[in-house]
C-alpha cells in the first residue's frame, strides 16, 4: 500500500533496505551457478617487460587454484571500441609488454576471496626495463604533442574567418593558459564482474555497463564469437534479419555509480578470460587502489585560450588551443573544444587540439567530458575580460549573448539561458550583493562569482519492444543502465505518457540484450533516446488499438474516426464521454497481449536547429582573511532542460553535478609519481572528493522551457551542473581576494602570500 | 577458530579464519550483503554497521575481537515495514546509485541516536565520514532532519 507514493525510483526501497545487488552482492543464487574468486595482480613499473611471474608461493595457499597470467591466457582477436577505450589497443595478458603502471599482468583464481588475495600478495614480478624515458604529465611530454583531426565525438581543429588577423586587430585582448589537474571518477563502487562460458560457447557475464551494446560486441569480438555477436546489431539485423544471436549475455547490474567510467572495462574481459581458462565461472573483484590504474579518469587539460574583443565589449575572435594527455592506448581525447565556440558571439575562431601520449592508462569519457576544462578556461576569462573594461560579469554574458549556436549558425531549437541568468541572479541576490573583498564580523573576507554553463544534447540509436496485456499491464523492453540518474523511473514515466496507462501499469524489463540496439546512459541520451523510441512504439499500439475499435460493434467507438481517440489512464478515450479500457478491447479480440517495436535515432539525432541545454551558476564564497580557507556558502544553479520527467530526481542529479563542480574547483587532483608513474594518492583519503562537511547551501532552479520539437521534450541534464562551479568559484575568489588562480584544483596555498 | 556472533538478533555459531574482518563476514559468510565493500580501508564509510548500537567500521573490525551485538542495513527494517530512517530517505530522494546508501542510513541512525543530529552543522560534521559520489548530501541532510523529528515525537 502507498509503495508508489515514497519514491518515483523503481529500485527505490530496495536501495534504501540493503536488497539491491551490485556485481559483487552477487551469489549462485542470483547468477545461475558457483563461480570462483579472482584477484588481478598489477604491475608495479610503468615501461617495461615482465622477465619472470613466480606464483610458486601463490600456489603453495590454501584454496588457490590457478594463476592466469600472460603465458596461459586465451588470444585475443582485434576489437572495436566505439567508446574509444584502451583494449581497442591494448589486449590485456596477450604478451609480457608493460605500457603502463598499474597493468594488469595476472589474474589468481581461488575458492575464496580471501585467499585470492593472499594468492595475490604472494606473486613475485621481475621486470626488465626497456631503457627508455616515461613521461607521466603534459611538462615531461612537450616533445610528444601532437596536433590531432577528432576529440571524441568532436573535431580536433576548427578554423572560420581570420581569427589571428582579428585578435591582432582587437583592441581588447585576452591571452592566458589555463590547466585542469589530471582525476578519477571514485565510484562509490570498485567493481566486480562475474563471466562463465557455457555449452553453447557462449559466456554469461554479470557486469555493470553504461553501454550494454557496445561492450557486447567488444567480448563477441575478443573471443571471435558468431557474426552477430561481433557487429553492432542494427547492422547486424540489416545483413542477417534476425536479432543479436546472444552468445554473449551481459547481464546488466545496477552501478554504484558510473559517470562514464563503467564502459569497455578491462576487468570484465578479463573475468571472460579467466573462466575460460580456468573451465569454471569466476568473479573478479577490483579493489580500491586498482580503481586508480584498471579504469580511465580525466586526465590532464593545459590549454592557450586567446580571446579578442571590441572596446565595447563584443567578442571578435576566439583561439582554442588545448594541449591534452592521452595514455599509451585508446583514442578518446578529452574534446575540450566541442564546447568553447557554441556559447557567445564572435566573428572567427580557431581551435586545436594537440595530444601527448603519456605513459599512463587511457584515460576516458568522464562528467562533462571538455567541459569542465573548456568552460573553465572560457568563464574565468570572460571574468577577466569583463572586470578590465569595467562590466559587471553578468552584463558582459548578455552583451555577447548568441541568438543562434555560433559555430554551426543554426538557429537554437530553444535557449532559454537568458532566463536562467535572471532566475539564478536573483536567487543569490546578484545585483545586491556584497562588493567584492566585503570582510564580515566573523572575519572571513566575502566573494561573488558566476559562469554560464551549457550542454549539447545528442541522440543515440535504440530499440525497444512494447507489450500491452489483457491485464492492463503496459511492459516495456529496452536496455538502460541505472547508475543512479534515476533513468529506469524515467523510462516509466515516459513509457507512462506515451502508452496513456496509470505509471502502476508499467513494468520495464531492462535485461534485453537481444534488442538490436541500445542507446548508452550517457548524458541522459540513454534516457531520451529510449524514451523516443517508447514513444513511436506506444504511437504503433494505438494505431492498432484505434483501428480494432471503430471496427468492433461492441465497443463505444464504433463507428468513430480513429483520430477522436485518445488514450489516458490505461483507457481508450473520447469525445462525448466515450471511454474503454484498453484492457477490455484485447479480451474481446482474444488478444492476450499486442506488441510493437521501434528503431529510432537511426541519424543521432540530426536536426535542421541546435539543441542544448542552458544553465547559469552563481556562487557566494567565504575566504579565511588569515588562513585563505575557502569556503563555498551558497551555489545556485538554474538550468533550462526542456520536459523534466522527474523534476525530483532531476533536482537530486544537477545537485549533485554541481557539487562535482566544487570538488574540481578546490579538491580534486590525482597526483602522480614522475619516477614510477605510479598514482601517489590512489585512495579515498587522500584523492579527495566532497564530503557531506564541504557543501554549503546549494540551490537548483528548473528552468521553464516548454517548446518542445517532441512529446518527450526532455534534455541533458546529467552534465550541465558540473562545469558551472568551477569558474564560478575562481571568479568568487577573484572578488574576495584580487587574486586570480587559472588552474584547477584551487587551493590555500595558491592564495597565500596576498594580503588582505 | 570459533567465535559466536549475533547479527540483527539472530545467533550464529561459526568456524572462522581470524584474518576475517567484520564485513567480509557478513557479505561473505552471513550473505548480509546490504553492507558495501567502498574501500576496505576505513576510509568511505560505506561499510557502517552498529555494533550495540554505535556506528563501526565493519572493514576495520575484525571479525574474531568483536564483542557486541551487530545490526546492519537488513535488521532496521524491511521494504514493507521501513524504519523512519529508511522511510525518510525514500521521501527525500536521499540517494541516487544506492551504494553508500546503507552505509549513510547507519550512520544517520546513529548520529540522531547519540544526540549529534542537533543542527545542520552537526549533522554534516558527524556525516562527513560518509561519502557519496554522487553527492545525494544536500538531500541526505533533509532525511536525517526529517527522521530525527518523526523518531523525536514517536518517543
Amino acid at each position: 500500500m502507498g509503495n508508489e507514493t515514497l519514491t518515483r525510483r523503481i529500485e527505490g526501497r530496495a536501495k534504501v533496505c540493503g536488497n539491491a545487488r551490485y556485481v559483487d552482492d552477487i551469489r549462485a543464487e542470483q547468477f545461475g551457478s558457483d563461480f570462483d574468486h579472482g584477484v588481478i595482480i598489477t604491475s608495479t613499473k610503468a615501461r617495461g617487460v615482465i622477465r619472470r611471474i613466480d606464483r610458486s608461493a601463490t600456489l603453495k595457499v590454501p584454496g588457490v587454484l590457478a594463476v592466469l597470467t600472460h603465458e596461459n591466457a586465451p588470444r585475443l582477436k582485434k576489437m572495436i571500441s566505439l567508446s574509444m577505450a584502451e583494449l581497442a589497443d591494448i589486449r590485456p595478458l596477450q604478451g609480457p609488454e608493460v605500457r603502463h603502471y598499474g597493468q594488469p599482468i595476472a589474474v589468481v583464481i581461488a575458492e575464496s576471496p580471501m585467499a585470492a588475495r593472499e594468492g595475490a600478495n604472494l606473486v613475485a614480478v621481475e621486470y626488465e626495463d626497456d631503457g627508455e624515458d616515461a613521461a607521466f604529465s603534459l611538462a615531461a611530454a612537450e616533445g610528444r604533442l601532437k596536433p590531432v583531426k577528432r576529440a571524441g565525438m568532436a573535431p580536433g581543429k576548427i578554423s572560420s574567418g581570420n581569427p589571428e588577423r582579428d585578435y591582432d586587430a582587437s583592441p581588447v585582448k585576452h591571452d592566458a593558459v589555463y590547466r585542469n589537474a589530471p582525476h578519477h571518477h571514485n565510484t562509490m563502487e570498485p567493481g566486480s564482474a562475474i563471466a562463465r562460458w557455457d555449452d553453447d560457447g557462449g559466456v554469461t557475464v554479470q557486469a555493470a555497463v553504461q553501454w550494454q551494446h557496445v561492450d557486447t560486441l567488444v567480448i563477441g569480438q575478443a573471443f571471435g564469437l558468431g557474426l552477430t555477436d561481433r557487429l553492432p546489431g542494427f547492422v547486424a539485423r540489416k545483413m542477417l534479419g534476425s536479432e543479436i544471436s546472444g552468445k554473449v549475455r551481459l547481464k546488466n547490474t545496477l552501478a554504484g555509480g558510473a559517470f562514464g567510467r563503467n564502459l569497455t572495462m578491462v576487468h570484465v574481459l578479463l573475468a571472460c578470460m579467466a573462466a575460460k581458462v580456468h573451465k569454471r565461472a569466476v568473479k573478479i573483484s577490483v579493489s580500491r587502489e586498482q580503481c586508480f590504474t584498471l579504469f580511465s579518469f580525466r586526465a590532464e587539460v593545459r590549454q592557450r585560450l586567446r580571446i579578442g574583443a571590441e572596446s565595447n565589449g563584443k567578442l571578435r575572435s576566439l583561439i582554442v588551443e588545448p594541449d591534452v594527455a592521452a595514455g599509451i592506448g585508446g583514442s578518446f581525447v578529452e574534446p575540450v573544444g566541442a564546447w568553447s565556440c557554441h556559447i557567445y558571439n564572435h566573428q572567427s575562431r580557431h581551435l586545436q587540439h594537440r595530444v601527448a601520449r603519456l605513459d599512463t592508462q587511457a584515460p576516458g569519457w568522464m562528467r562533462a567530458p571538455g567541459g569542465s576544462s573548456a568552460m573553465f578556461a572560457l568563464e574565468t576569462a570572460m571574468d577577466d575580460i569583463a572586470r578590465d573594461r569595467g562590466f559587471d560579469p553578468l552584463d558582459f554574458r548578455l552583451l555577447n549573448f548568441a541568438e543562434s549556436d555560433p559555430e554551426s549558425g543554426k538557429e537554437w531549437h530553444s535557449n532559454r539561458l537568458k532566463a536562467c541568468f535572471d532566475q539564478g541572479a536573483e536567487a543569490i541576490g546578484w545585483r545586491d550583493r556584497y562588493e567584492g573583498g566585503t570582510l564580515r564580523n566573523d572575519g572571513r573576507i566575502i566573494g561573488y562569482g558566476m559562469a554560464t554553463c551549457w550542454e549539447t544534447h545528442f541522440q543515440f540509436p535504440a530499440s525497444v519492444r512494447v507489450r500491452l496485456t489483457e491485464a492492463g499491464e503496459g511492459i516495456v523492453y529496452a536496455t538502460l543502465a541505472e547508475m543512479g540518474q534515476g533513468g529506469w523511473a524515467a523510462l516509466t514515466t515516459l513509457a507512462s505518457r506515451s502508452l496513456g496507462l496509470p505509471r502502476e501499469a508499467i513494468r520495464l524489463e531492462t535485461d534485453a540484450s537481444n534488442l538490436p540496439a541500445g542507446a548508452g546512459a550517457i548524458a541522459s541520451t540513454g534516457t531520451y533516446s529510449n524514451g523516443v523510441a517508447i514513444h513511436e512504439a506506444a504511437t504503433k499500439l494505438h494505431r492498432t488499438l484505434r483501428r480494432l475499435a471503430v471496427r468492433d460493434r461492441k465497443s463505444p467507438f464504433y463507428g468513430n474516426e480513429e483520430a477522436t481517440i485518445k488514450f489516458e489512464d490505461g483507457n481508450l478515450v473520447g469525445d462525448g464521454n466515450l471511454w474503454e479500457p484498453i484492457a477490455d478491447l484485447l479480451v474481446r479480440h482474444k488478444k492476450r497481449e499486442i506488441e510493437a517495436s521501434a528503431t529510432t535515432g537511426r541519424t543521432f539525432g540530426r536536426s535542421k536547429k541546435a539543441k542544448a541545454t542552458f544553465g547559469a551558476c552563481f556562487v557566494e564564497v567565504s575566504i579565511d582573511a588569515i588562513t585563505h580557507e575557502v569556503r563555498v556558502e551558497h551555489m545556485v544553479g538554474a538550468f533550462a532542460g526542456g520536459r523534466i520527467i522527474e523534476p525530483v530526481i532531476a533536482k537530486n542529479q544537477i545537485s549533485g553535478g554541481m557539487i562535482w563542480g566544487l570538488g574540481q574547483a578546490l579538491m580534486e587532483e590525482s597526483t602522480i609519481d614522475e619516477r614510477t608513474g605510479r598514482w601517489t594518492n590512489g585512495n579515498l583519503a587522500e584523492a579527495l572528493i566532497p564530503t557531506q562537511a564541504d557543501v554549503g547551501k546549494v540551490s537548483v532552479i528548473l528552468v521553464e522551457d516548454d517548446d518542445l520539437d517532441h512529446p518527450v521534450g526532455m534534455k541533458g541534464l546529467s552534465e550541465i551542473g558540473v562545469m558551472g562551479p568551477g569558474p564560478a568559484i575562481a571568479n568568487a575568489i577573484f572578488d574576495a581576494l584580487g587574486t586570480r588562480v587559472r588552474h584547477l584544483p584551487i587551493r590555500i596555498d595558491d592564495l597565500m602570500g596576498d594580503a588582505v | 577458530m570459533k567465535k559466536t556472533l549475533s547479527v540483527n538478533g539472530a545467533i550464529h555459531e561459526m568456524e572462522l579464519d581470524p584474518r576475517t574482518t567484520l564485513l567480509d563476514l557478513l557479505r561473505d559468510t552471513l550473505d548480509l550483503t546490504g553492507t558495501k565493500k567502498g574501500c576496505d580501508h576505513g576510509q568511505c564509510g560505506a561499510c557502517t554497521v552498529h555494533v550495540d548500537g554505535k556506528a563501526v567500521l565493519s572493514c576495520l573490525q575484525l571479525a574474531a575481537t568483536l564483542n557486541g551485538s551487530v545490526t546492519t542495513i537488513e535488521g532496521i527494517g524491511t521494504e514493507d515495514a521501513p524504519h523512519p530512517i529508511q522511510e525518510a530517505f525514500l521521501r527525500h530522494d536521499a540517494y541516487q546509485c544506492g551504494f553508500c546508501t546503507p552505509g549513510q542510513i547507519m550512520s544517520a541512525l546513529s548520529c540522531i541516536n547519540e544526540g549529534n543530529a542537533g543542527s545542520s552543522e552537526e549533522i554534516k560534521l558527524t556525516m562527513s565520514g560518509n561519502l557519496c559520489r554522487c553527492a545525494a548530501y544536500k538531500n541526505i541532510l533533509a532525511a536525517v532532519e526529517s527522521a530525527r523529528d518523526t523518531m523525536e515525537v514517536q518517543k
